[in-house]
């Protein structure tokens, strides 16, 4: 999908995206954010902050800059900050293959279901490498297709699958090959939602 | 504009640092000529969304 129909498709989305398709992502996103164990001091960089659901479960003292391609998702988001008050968190409508941030920026980098929705996977990879400094850590939630997965996985995604349409994401997203480009040094592998759907990947930057 | 974005951001085209204009709310960058609107308390970080600087307004700065 390219960088224009997956701004429409989560236009027509946003509006209803928290109530529905956000409650499967609640899970990994609470997941993840907790194995980041961020603290006062940390700065994070969240890819694909959408409407900002996943803002509460960071400590409010961290500062965490979200960003998104889609400015209707991300209008959601903004009134939720509004709303918090969460003076440490910020939101930027960018793209997730050219990040706007100089060379080692953050101490953490995490891509919440983005890496098999953006159009060139390894560039996103680069990019989150780049401005993540040099011993940080990148976090990645993504559902990585397994050849070993179980029956009631793929029940599970084919039942997802009008939502992966609508989405964008790719049917067939195995890590494997994600990482012969990717060239993460992978620390943890991790499983999380209903039927293990969904991987958490913790990995150290090394440059 | 919040003090810690602007210490972090760079422009998407020259990679320089940015400059934050009370006047027009625009995030701009004196290499790349280039203004970057910020629209709701959200800044545009792309290219193409962004505004060419004027003659007159590279004078100024």
């Amino acid at each position: 999908m390219d960088e224009n129909s997956i701004i429409k498709s989560y236009k027509r989305v946003s509006g209803f995206y928290d109530a529905t398709f956000g409650q499967v992502f609640r899970p990994g996103q609470k997941a993840i954010i907790k194995k980041m164990d961020c603290n006062s001091t940390d700065s994070v960089l969240e890819i694909g902050i959408g409407t900002g659901s996943s803002l509460q479960y960071y400590p409010d003292e961290t500062k965490v800059v979200g960003i998104d391609i889609s400015p209707d998702m991300l209008d959601v988001a903004k009134k939720r900050i509004i709303e918090d008050q969460a003076q440490n968190k910020h939101i930027l409508l960018m793209n997730g293959e050219e990040l706007t941030f100089a060379d080692n920026t953050f101490d953490k980098v995490v891509g919440m279901y983005v890496v098999s929705v953006t159009q060139d996977p390894r560039k996103l990879i680069e990019e989150m490498k780049r401005v993540c400094k040099n011993d940080g850590d990148i976090y990645i939630v993504n559902h990585f297709s397994n050849e070993s997965d179980n029956g009631l996985v793929k029940i599970f995604e084919k039942g997802l699958m009008p939502l992966s349409k609508l989405l964008g994401w790719k049917p067939y997203f195995p890590f494997a090959e994600f990482n012969k480009y990717a060239n993460l040094n992978v620390q943890e592998m991790s499983k999380v939602n209903i039927f293990d759907y969904w991987n958490i990947i913790h990995a150290t930057n090394d440059k | 504009m919040n003090d810690y974005l602007l210490e972090i951001l760079v422009c998407p085209k020259s990679g320089d640092k940015l400059d934050y204009s009370k006047e027009t709310n625009e995030l701009v960058c004196k290499t790349s000529k280039l203004a970057y609107p910020i629209r709701d308390g959200i800044p545009i970080m792309l290219v193409q969304e962004a505004r060419a600087l004027s003659a007159n307004e590279l004078k100024k700065k």
